[in-house]
């Protein structure tokens, strides 16, 4: 008889999956851009950016629907504001990731040879800090116990993508290289760290929204 | 006709204070929009008074021997102090001004109170906020534990706690109707051509109009005024004020709703060992309830005597 209360609530919960699905895609399109970058360079770069690009933008557009179906349903207004609070953080991670590899093409950046392999290092350690967090956010979502430790996970990512910049940034200073290259190359390398940054945001926010149903 | 139009009032007056303490947290948070919530209440307050609210009415007719103008006097001293609270949006217990003016009034014209009966219904005044508390603590309790275990998402735990809250609010309303509808009833039962029965239906019907006018201000204060809940607490909170002042409509004692959901409140706050109460809004109900049957008896003595030069 109650089942009309729950049906209610079912699509809702099918499109922040759905969401979650497309994040994971923007983030691993922007892996794949990477490696292409680091194995190829800059030629074929703009197929990624625009994948990234319509990627970023079909998550918008879910989102944009989500907020507009939230007040149609019957969650509570705190449930609400949790939910619109999630996307809200999770959104800049997708945007970040977007942004470095179109970056990269738009400044044509030839990171340097011996640096590479560092920043290889810190784009993937990025990626897997942000499908942690899109782990995170699915088992939130679920009231799934596991959500906790995702986030624990997603700050420990956190901590070696700092390392892996403070590595990059300490050699691209020690080196030869002219100093606005430098310059260049470590803002390259600040705005790939940042993805981790907003995941670990993002990640606190969900940790909270998990202990509000523990308590 | 001053007695009708007096207990109508203060049944008015009583359903604009009183809503509150069943649907406020949930109207208060935006969980249930005001208008269902008042219609709902209005429905179940009738129901609840019909249906169980004799027991209430023969208590208070004990308290006292009245006359239709006597009663008239009194109901109209109650409503007013019910009113005035009510005008500064603190909630304020009916069944205390309603005793406090009936005893004030008797007082007035050499008349005796049954002490005894007064005594009861002075104990289980302090019994309710107690009681209520202890359920609350209980409820939470219970309720907590198997909902933990279900480890429910957002999803389906959020459409559960607000049918709860609707649920809990109706019976909420039912108990109000049928442990309040004695304070106006009482009133209105002197009147021959009414009886018990038509004083309980006039009087549970002046409390629906009570709730459908006037109740909306009440409703958005008590619940962000006192303390913010989070919906299960809420849930436990209405769920304890029902449980506690529908017992005492079965013992035949009008108690406070209000004080009964403070005593809920502080329930929740034994159970989370933390201070959740606003405290200086706290303090200001405190002083209601001194207040209330003082300034009612006053009233009552003021008007009953009045009347009798």
């Amino acid at each position: 008889m109650f089942m009309f209360l729950f049906r209610r609530n079912r699509e809702l919960r099918e499109q922040l999956g759905v969401y979650v699905e497309k994040a994971r895609v923007v983030l691993d399109t922007f892996r794949d851009g990477l490696r292409h970058y680091l194995a190829g360079g800059l030629d074929g770069l703009d197929g990624y950016v625009q994948a990234s690009h319509s990627g970023e933008s079909a998550c918008d557009g879910i989102r944009r629907q989500v907020e507009r179906d939230l007040f149609a349903k019957s969650l509570l207004p705190e449930s609400r504001e949790d939910i619109m609070a999630l996307l809200e953080h999770v959104d800049p991670v997708l945007n970040q990731a977007e942004d470095v590899v179109r970056q990269i093409l738009l400044q044509r950046i030839l990171l340097p040879q011996a640096f590479l392999a560092g920043y290889g290092d810190l784009g993937m350690r990025c990626h897997e800090a942000g499908m942690t967090l899109f782990d995170q956010a699915a088992a939130a979502l679920r009231n799934d116990p596991r959500s906790r430790a995702l986030g624990d996970a997603v700050k420990a990512c956190e901590s070696r993508i700092d390392q892996s910049e403070q590595q990059l940034v300490a050699a691209l200073f020690a080196s030869d290289l002219p100093l606005a290259e430098k310059l260049h190359y470590r803002d390259l390398v600040t705005m790939t760290a940042a993805i981790g940054d907003l995941a670990e945001d993002a990640a606190n926010l969900l940790t909270v929204f998990a202990l509000k149903r523990d308590a | 006709m001053l007695t009708f139009l007096a207990g109508a009032f203060l049944g008015g007056s009583l359903g604009a204070n009183d809503a509150a303490n069943c649907f406020g947290t949930a109207v208060s948070s935006r969980m249930v929009a005001w208008r269902h919530a008042a219609v709902l209440a209005a429905l179940f307050v009738v129901l609840g008074a019909v249906t169980q609210g004799r027991s209430g009415l023969a208590t208070l007719q004990g308290l006292a021997q009245q006359d239709a103008r006597a009663a008239g006097l009194t109901a109209l001293a109650a409503g007013l102090t019910v009113a005035a609270m009510t005008v500064f949006s603190l909630p304020v217990s009916a069944s205390q001004a309603v005793v406090g003016a009936i005893v004030g009034a008797s007082l007035a014209v050499g008349g005796r109170p049954d002490l005894t009966r007064l005594g009861k219904i002075v104990v289980c005044w302090v019994g309710t906020p107690l009681g209520a508390m202890l359920m609350a603590f209980a409820i939470y309790h219970l309720l907590w534990w198997p909902l933990r275990r279900l480890r429910l998402s957002l999803f389906a735990l959020d459409p559960l706690l607000r049918l709860g809250l609707v649920v809990c609010g109706c019976y909420g309303a039912h108990a109000l109707g049928a442990n309040n509808v004695a304070n106006v009833a009482s009133f209105l039962a002197v009147d021959p051509r009414l009886g018990p029965s038509g004083a309980i239906l006039v009087g549970g019907l002046s409390i629906a109009v009570g709730i459908l006018a006037f109740s909306r201000g009440v409703m958005l204060t008590v619940g962000r005024g006192i303390t913010p809940l989070d919906p299960f607490s809420a849930l436990v909170v209405v769920m304890a004020e029902g449980v506690t002042v529908h017992f005492y409509a079965l013992a035949g004692v009008p108690v406070s709703t209000s004080q009964a959901i403070v005593g809920a409140v502080l329930g929740i706050g034994l159970v989370k060992g933390v201070q959740i109460l606003n405290l200086r809004v706290l303090g200001h109900v405190l002083l209601g309830w001194v207040i209330t049957p003082l300034v009612a008896a006053a009233l009552g003595a003021v008007l009953a005597a009045g009347a009798g030069r």
